[in-house]
C-alpha cells in the first residue's frame, strides 16, 4: 500500500514535466538521482564482495589485492596536484575495454555479420540484403572524394537503405516508450486508484 | 611517474593479453586474460562509487551555501544514504532494499523512459514532414512499422504487419549489417589508436 502510494506519487511527478518544469519534478528527480547512485554503490559493493573480498579472505588470493589498490587511485581525482594518480586506474580499464571490443568486434561485428550477408541470391529478399550491405558500405567510404557515377548511385542507395532503417528504428522506439506510458497510466488507474476491473 | 608512455604501455600489455587470448589457445595467456578481466570488474566496481563520492561533493557543497533549490540536494543524499545502508546491511536480495527499489526506482526509471514518448512524438511532428526523398522514405517506414506494431494498424489494412515484418527482416537488416560492419571497422581503428598512443584523451589529452 505505501509502495503503491510512493510509486504513484512519483509517476505522477515526473509526468508533471510534460506540462512545465515544476518543482515537484525537480524533487522527484533528485530522489530517482539518489536512489540511482545507491543502487550504483550497493551494485559495486556486492560486486566487490564477490570477485575480491570473499576470494582474498577465503582462498588467499592476495593477487586480487593489486586491482583494490590501484582502483583506489581513481579518487586521487579529488586531490589537486594528485590527478595523474587517477589516470593509472583509467589506462588499465581502458586497455581492458580495448582488448575486449577488439575480441568481440572481429567475430561479432565483421567476421558473424559477413557471413550471415553470403547468401545465395535465389530471391529477391537476399539479392536485396546482398546489395543492401554492400550498398552501406559504399556510403561510409570517406577515404577519398569519389567521382564514379556507380559509386555515387551505389552510395545514394545506401543512405535510402540506412533512412528505411532508421525510420523502422524510429517507429520501433516510438512505440516502446507509448507501451511504458500505457504501463505506468495502467499502473496509476488500476494498481493505485482500482478503476481499472 | 607521471609518464604518459608507461600509461600507454600499459594500455598496450593488458589490450595485447585480451587479444591474443581471443586468437590463440595458450594456457598462460588465457589464465592471465581472465584475471585481468577480473581485475577489470574490480578497478570499475571501485569507480561505481567515485560517481556518487562526485554527487555528494557537489550537492552538500550545495546544501552549505544554501544555493539554489538545497532542500532537493538534501532530499537526494538522505534516499541515497538510506537506501546505501539498506543495501551494505540487508544486501540487494534483502526485502526492505527491494521496497525501495521496486516502489521507487523501477517505477521512477520506467515513467523517465515513458517521458520520452511525449518528446519523441514532437519530434516525430517535426521530422515526418517529407521534404526530400530521405525524409519522406523515414516517414514511410516509420509509419509503416508503427501501423505494423499496433493492433489498429492491423483494423486498417491487414497486410501491415507482414510489411512492417518485411521491412524489419530485409532492408533494416541489411543497413544493419552495414552499420555494424562499418562501425566494427572504426572501433578497431580507434582501439588500434589509442593502443598505438596516439588517441589519449584517457590520459588527459596530448598536451601534458
Amino acid at each position: 500500500m505505501i509502495g503503491t502510494w510512493l510509486a504513484a506519487i512519483g509517476t505522477l511527478g515526473l509526468m508533471s514535466f510534460a506540462i512545465k518544469e515544476n518543482p515537484f519534478y525537480r524533487f522527484v528527480e533528485h530522489v530517482y538521482v539518489g536512489i540511482g547512485a545507491a543502487h550504483s554503490v550497493v551494485m559495486g559493493w556486492e560486486s566487490l564482495q564477490t570477485k575480491a573480498f570473499t576470494p582474498i579472505a577465503e582462498s588467499g588470493d592476495y593477487i586480487k589485492l593489486i586491482p583494490l589498490l590501484v582502483g583506489l587511485l581513481l579518487y586521487a581525482r579529488f586531490f589537486k596536484g594528485k590527478i595523474w594518480l587517477s589516470r593509472y586506474p583509467m589506462s588499465i580499464l581502458v586497455g581492458i575495454g580495448v582488448g575486449l571490443t577488439i575480441k568481440g568486434t572481429i567475430g561479432a561485428q565483421i567476421v558473424n555479420q559477413i557471413r550471415a550477408t553470403l547468401v545465395p541470391l535465389t530471391s529477391i529478399n537476399n539479392i536485396i540484403i546482398v546489395l543492401g550491405v554492400l550498398s552501406v558500405l559504399m556510403f561510409f567510404y570517406f577515404t577519398r572524394k569519389n567521382t564514379n557515377a556507380l559509386f555515387n548511385t551505389s552510395s545514394r542507395i545506401g543512405r535510402y537503405i540506412m533512412m528505411i532503417a532508421f525510420g523502422a528504428l524510429f517507429g520501433n522506439a516510438v512505440m516502446g516508450r507509448m507501451s511504458l506510458m500505457i504501463g505506468r497510466v495502467q499502473f496509476l488507474l488500476g494498481e493505485w486508484l482500482g478503476l481499472l476491473g | 611517474m607521471k609518464s604518459q608512455g608507461l600509461m600507454i604501455a600499459i594500455t598496450f600489455v593488458f589490450a595485447l593479453i585480451i587479444i591474443i587470448d581471443a586468437f590463440f589457445a595458450i594456457d598462460f595467456i588465457s589464465a592471465a586474460s581472465t584475471e585481468i578481466q577480473n581485475w577489470g570488474t574490480i578497478i570499475a566496481s571501485l569507480a561505481l562509487a567515485l560517481a556518487a563520492v562526485n554527487l555528494i561533493r557537489i550537492h552538500s557543497r550545495r546544501i552549505r551555501l544554501r544555493r539554489g533549490e538545497w532542500y532537493n540536494s538534501v532530499a537526494l543524499l538522505t534516499v541515497m544514504f538510506v537506501q546505501t545502508a539498506i543495501g551494505l546491511v540487508n544486501r540487494s536480495t534483502g526485502e526492505v532494499y527491494n521496497f525501495g527499489f521496486n516502489n521507487i526506482m523501477t517505477p521512477l526509471g520506467a515513467t523517465m523512459y515513458a517521458l520520452l514518448a511525449f518528446w519523441i512524438a514532437s519530434a516525430a511532428y517535426r521530422a515526418f514532414t517529407a521534404r526530400s526523398i530521405d525524409s519522406a522514405i523515414l516517414l514511410v517506414a516509420a509509419t509503416v512499422v508503427m501501423l505494423g506494431n499496433a493492433p489498429i494498424g492491423e483494423s486498417i489494412w491487414s497486410a501491415f504487419p507482414s510489411i512492417k515484418t518485411w521491412i524489419m527482416d530485409v532492408p533494416n537488416m541489411a543497413a544493419q549489417r552495414g552499420i555494424m560492419i562499418g562501425g566494427g571497422i572504426g572501433a578497431i581503428a580507434l582501439g588500434l589508436r589509442i593502443l598505438m598512443g596516439i588517441e589519449r584523451g584517457h590520459l588527459g589529452g596530448s598536451d601534458e
